[in-house]
């Protein structure tokens, strides 16, 4: 990270923290009134006041997560909304960088430990997913290759895996879904893709928290809308609902009922926290896990490492299943709005009928969220070529396209076109 | 029976020239007994015996008609001395071809192996008188190309100065001043040197080491007949002195002897078509007189004088080519990579370098900002999601159009000179990377028994993988350059001569040449041929080149002819000279389908340079001219820059040197006469395709159609070494049509007809 970066990060969370002393405090109290009235899981724990059952009162008629953004007669903004600002700026008083009702700061891209409140605790646990839309930690600028052999047929073949670390320090993002005022980002607000076939490049769409995120919960994935949309804006919406399966919730206390959105493998934060690898392990890539595992001979044969294929995005050890469904869940959610990038495994070989998108990359075997985060990206784009892409409107722009590596490097953590990755392991049967 | 004194070759010609010239002299001014002032033959046996009764001195006796002889030739004996042939002609441009750069030619002893057949007569004892019978006068005339008389000889001297190969009339006046009609049996004999002996001249075909041969050339007018000499037609009609009447003569060609009827009392004139072959040694002189059967008649003799040997014609701007290193060997490897340790590791973690774009086709970093050059993740335009909508060529050329790569290859196919491709007449000037086709991937397998071929940037460029790494010349072939590195190829495994190979697809090619099998071998389906047109036929270029052929273009190992004439072919110059191989090369399919642009004699392109045959104007997409199909028209003149193609590699000079004596630098030593001394030799059409063709020239491909190798020669022959394989318009001769090569010690043949003309088993010579 750069010294003006640096700097700017750091001015980008003391004035979050000064604009939100008030709303933190009352938050603040509201969530430990909360816990100390329940005298239950610590509403920290994972889904805050955003976990379905709690606040459907399917669990209980007894809901208090309403109160922390909706005011009955007080209400500042639209909604009942408590506060009167953009909703963004709700959403932060809670996961912002200064934020403490939440375990996850999507400004800056980190996932936090539990504090003894039982909300947001002062160290880091690790690198968030998703990065943050205004800051990332995605080591983009120095991805790692390994290379190993592998059987395929009758030969043996070279095979690679991949990682993508994480920065110690959180840089400003290069592209983002959402362009905060205090991001640096500029994207071109068009929903690339969306609509019907040849319908053009793509609406433009202003993109608020609530367009992908049910803030009530909805037993979906993140909590995605089933439909994201912009509301009354331009945007196409689905017609039907991108559901993405939910593991259930844990429910161990503490850290143990938090889930873990961090780059490290683990299904609860708890997990994240007893491995002690440090806020900077994980892979952004998670292609293979571990992504270093390094296969054996047998004596006969290769013996692949030990280990899962694939993010495990849902954390359900050894469950291909659900990493398959998975991916085209994601993928065809996330194709919602991006409607005509959902590409079956033929997409690059097969037009499409769009005569702008006309042949896709595949969103099957390789869902959208392995190569791109969904808040900001970090990634920088100096190239030649990647300084001036065009978009597909043919306009050109530098933007990272929240991808995880810099330029286009992130085509490299997949495929070797040049067949120039060195193996040096030796196979002796 | 013991031939006559001629000895074929110039080695002695130099040295018995003023021998046989004085010998010729002596023969010629010996008929005073019977013509006073004539120069004749003498029948009485003492005259030949020794010589002595010859009158060596014809002055004082000429009569009215006939000119004072010269006893000298007008032409001096000044053959041009024999270059060195291991210097080297200076490469820049010359305009002044008179230096000669051919190689030594020492003429080549007759092989023993083949004795002279003619059965000279005897000399001059067996001479025997002829009563009223006897030839008053003889000369030789000079005729044109199309057989008539342009320059009357001088009468009863020699005619000096005449070439091989040229056609001139032999005449003799006969008198019959005796009481009875004679009919005789006019034969037709010659001498090198007339006090050892007299042979009949062959007649039609020209018989080795026989100087000369009663010509029949239809295409010059010379058919096999005996015609007659109408009374007005005679020279010399009007007998002065004798007091003979004219009557009609007999006019010869491809026959000898002539039936000659002489009432008494009376005069006429017989000729014969006569043509020097390559026995007729450079500045030898020799003699002809007329007998009946076999016995000679009294009287004049006819005498010729050849020429100095000519110095080979080359082309303006003999160059060099660029030396084309020694292949290297090729080694099999020892073991498997697999051997080792037990150990499985992996590989060093690669890090990422830092980002910075050179050119798309090389090794990739972890950060790489090449991807975006050509490929769109979402919106693709072309398969593989490629930015630009297909051809592949709309998108390569974006670059490749001299904007943005160093190498321009657009401006080959914008070139207006570019003629179009012509599928009716298989003519194609350009790989139709432009043209939509049915490509997918360069990765896959789309050519096998397929038929729509299609030649889409990516099938001959990995752009993954290409870069600027030259090919290497091997013993095996030349491998695939860094701009095919990766490109799919198919592999041949070849069997025996002729045979299709196993071909095997490769996912990378090798060698330069697996790409090219790809579609031009029968790993395709290979477009069908037209019966009535071979010169057009697409043919398996894996079958042609096969190393167990006969013969073929050293692709994929070194040529079969390893003789030093080849080695001097190849290091001899031309004025298309590009590069100098040797026997021992391979060659590259480029080096001949290359890019024309670069082929430029001045400043000549390493033999591993980038000859990218993407588009030219030449047809065949070949790297310098070659005509082929169409034959030269009867007075069309040799050019070099028809075979450009085949004078970038081998030496021009064997090719314009059409004295027919055998040379270092050739194994066939009528390759001169047959590409610069045929102007007029026949009727036919100029279509190499059509049986019976040819008028003029000849073409290289006439003789060498199928280049790549001898397997398809057409017509059924023969598969024969040197590439020798006839074109269609080439024939059999009485149903037979065969090339024998030369040895050192064996005469080669050809049996066949071309131009009309028929080649009876014509022997040649050849150097060591």
């Amino acid at each position: 990270m750069t010294g003006a970066a640096a700097a700017r990060s750091a001015a980008i969370r003391a004035a979050r923290g000064a604009a939100h002393v008030a709303l933190v405090t009352v938050v603040a109290v509201i969530f430990l009134a909360a816990w100390l009235a329940t005298g239950a899981t610590p509403a920290g724990a994972d889904g805050g006041p955003h976990v379905a059952s709690v606040n459907s009162g399917a669990d209980t008629l007894t809901a208090d997560g309403c109160a922390g953004c909706h005011r009955a007669h007080t209400a500042q903004g639209p909604m009942l909304l408590a506060h009167p600002e953009e909703e963004e700026a709700l959403c932060l008083s809670c996961h912002g960088s200064a934020g403490t009702g939440a375990t996850t700061d999507v400004e800056t891209g980190v996932q936090y430990a539990l504090g003894a409140a039982g909300i947001r605790g002062g160290t880091a646990a690790g690198a968030l997913r998703s990065g943050g839309f205004v800051e990332a930690r995605i080591d983009s600028a120095s991805p790692t290759r390994i290379s190993f052999p592998r059987i395929q047929g009758s030969d043996v073949v070279t095979t690679f895996s991949s990682r993508v670390g994480v920065l110690a320090e959180p840089a400003p993002v290069t592209s983002a879904h959402l362009a905060l005022p205090t991001s640096s980002v500029a994207e071109a607000g068009t929903a690339w893709g969306n609509g019907v076939e040849d319908s053009g490049p793509g609406p433009n769409a202003d993109l608020t928290c609530a367009s992908c995120h049910n803030p009530h919960g909805n037993r979906q994935y993140r909590i995605l809308n089933p439909i994201p949309g912009d509301g009354d804006g331009p945007l196409v919406e689905a017609g039907a609902d991108a559901s993405i399966t939910d593991a259930a919730l844990p429910s161990g206390a503490g850290a143990a009922g938090v889930r873990n959105y961090t780059i490290q493998d683990g299904r609860t934060l708890q997990d994240v926290l007893d491995a002690g690898l440090g806020p900077t392990a994980g892979d952004y890539w998670r292609r293979y896990l571990p992504w270093d595992g390094v296969p054996t001979w047998n004596g006969t044969v290769i013996v692949p490492a030990t280990g899962v294929a694939g993010d495990r995005p849902m954390y359900v050890p050894g469950s291909a299943t659900n990493l398959t469904a998975f991916r085209s869940q994601i993928s065809a959610w996330c194709s919602a709005c991006h409607t005509r990038y959902n590409a079956p495994n033929s997409g690059a070989t097969t037009p499409s009928g769009d005569d702008r998108f006309a042949y896709r990359h595949t969103t099957q075997r390789t869902e959208c969220t392995q190569c791109h985060i969904a808040h900001g990206s970090n990634a920088g784009m100096a190239g030649t070529v990647s300084s001036a892409a065009p978009y597909p409107d043919g306009s050109p722009s530098g933007s990272s396209r929240l991808l995880k590596v810099d330029n286009r490097g992130t085509c490299q953590q997949c495929h070797d076109p040049t067949g120039t990755i060195p193996y040096t392991g030796v196979i002796n049967p | 029976m013991t031939p006559p004194a001629h000895v074929p070759r110039a080695a002695r010609a130099r040295g018995a020239l003023l021998v046989a010239i004085v010998e010729l002299a002596l023969v010629l001014t010996a008929a005073a007994p019977l013509a006073p002032g004539v120069w004749a033959t003498d029948p009485s046996p003492d005259a030949t015996a020794s010589g002595g009764p010859l009158d060596p001195s014809p002055a004082a006796s000429d009569p009215p008609l006939a000119p004072a002889p010269s006893p000298e030739p007008t032409v001096e004996p000044t053959p041009a001395p024999p270059p060195d042939p291991t210097s080297t002609p200076d490469p820049t441009p010359t305009p002044d071809p008179a230096p000669s750069p051919e190689p030594t030619v020492e003429p080549t002893p007759a092989p023993p192996s083949v004795a002279p057949t003619p059965s000279p007569t005897p000399a001059s004892p067996s001479v025997a008188p002829s009563g009223g019978l006897r030839v008053s006068h003889a000369w030789v005339d000079r005729v044109d190309d199309a057989g008539t008389i342009v320059t009357r000889g001088p009468l009863d001297a020699p005619l000096l100065g005449i070439a091989r190969f040229e056609v001139h009339r032999v005449r003799f006046q006969l008198v019959n001043d005796g009481d009875t009609p004679r009919v005789l049996a006019a034969t037709l004999e010659w001498a090198a040197n007339p006090v050892v002996g007299w042979a009949a001249v062959p007649v039609v075909d020209p018989v080795l080491d026989v100087p000369f041969y009663v010509a029949s050339d239809a295409g010059r007018g010379f058919r096999v007949a005996a015609s007659p000499l109408a009374v007005d037609a005679l020279r010399l009609g009007d007998l002065v002195g004798a007091g003979t009447l004219p009557v009609a003569g007999v006019s010869g060609s491809g026959v000898n002897p002539v039936s000659v009827t002489l009432p008494p009392g009376s005069h006429t004139e017989v000729e014969f078509a006569v043509r020097a072959t390559q026995s007729a040694d450079w500045l030898g002189a020799y003699a002809f007189r007329l007998a009946d059967g076999a016995e000679p008649l009294a009287g004049a003799a006819a005498g010729v004088q050849l020429r100095a040997r000519p110095a080979p014609r080359l082309s303006p701007g003999q160059r060099s080519g660029v030396r084309v290193a020694d292949p290297l060997p090729r080694y099999p490897l020892v073991g498997s990579g697999l051997a080792g340790t037990t150990a499985l590791n992996a590989a060093p973690a690669v890090t990422a370098a830092a980002a910075t774009f050179t050119s798309p086709h090389t090794a990739y970093a972890l950060t790489t900002d090449a991807c975006a050059a050509c490929h769109t993740t979402h919106a693709g335009r072309n398969r593989l999601l490629l930015t630009a909508i297909a051809p592949q060529a709309s998108l390569c050329l974006t670059c490749h159009d001299g904007s943005g790569a160093s190498t321009d290859v657009a401006s080959a196919w914008t070139d207006p000179r570019l003629p179009p491709n012509d599928p009716d007449t298989a003519s194609w000037f350009s790989h139709p990377a432009r043209e939509p086709s049915g490509h997918t991937s360069d990765r896959g397998e789309e050519f096998g028994g397929v038929l729509e071929r299609h030649a889409e940037c990516a099938d001959c460029h990995q752009p993954h993988n290409a870069d600027g790494a030259p090919p290497i010349g091997t013993a095996d072939g030349w491998t695939a350059s860094g701009a095919l590195r990766g490109a799919a190829g198919v592999a041949v495994t070849n069997g025996a001569a002729n045979a299709s190979p196993s071909y095997t697809w490769q996912a990378t090619s090798a060698f330069e040449y697996q790409l090219c099998f790809k579609c031009h071998s029968g790993y395709t389906d290979l477009p069908a041929p037209d019966p009535l047109r071979p010169s057009r036929w697409a043919l398996d270029k894996a079958i042609e080149l096969n190393p167990a052929n006969v013969s073929y273009h050293p692709i994929e190992a070194p040529g079969k002819n390893q003789s030093p004439a080849m080695a001097l072919s190849l290091s001899g110059t031309s004025p298309a000279k590009l590069w100098t191989f040797d026997p021992s090369s391979t060659i590259r399919c480029l080096n001949c389908h290359g890019d024309a642009s670069l082929a430029n004699p001045a400043a000549p392109p390493a033999p591993d340079s980038r000859l990218a045959n993407h588009a030219g104007p030449n047809r065949g997409l070949l790297i310098a001219p070659y005509r082929d199909r169409i034959l030269k028209g009867s007075t069309e003149a040799y050019a070099a820059t028809d075979f450009a193609l085949c004078y970038t590699c081998h030496a021009e000079a064997p090719m314009v040197d059409d004295s027919g004596d055998p040379r270092l630098d050739t194994n066939f030593s009528f390759h001169g006469f047959h590409l610069t001394s045929l102007a007029l030799t026949g009727t036919g059409a100029l279509d190499i395709d059509t049986d019976g063709g040819g008028r003029g020239n000849a073409l290289c491909s006439e003789c060498h159609f199928r280049t790549h190798g001898t397997t398809y020669a057409v017509d059924g022959q023969a598969p024969a070494v040197g590439l020798v394989n006839f074109a269609p318009v080439v024939g059999p001769n009485d149903g037979t049509i065969t090339f024998v090569p030369a040895t050192p010690t064996a005469f080669g043949s050809c049996t066949l007809t071309c131009h009309g003309k028929p080649h009876d088993g014509y022997l040649y010579a050849r150097g060591p």
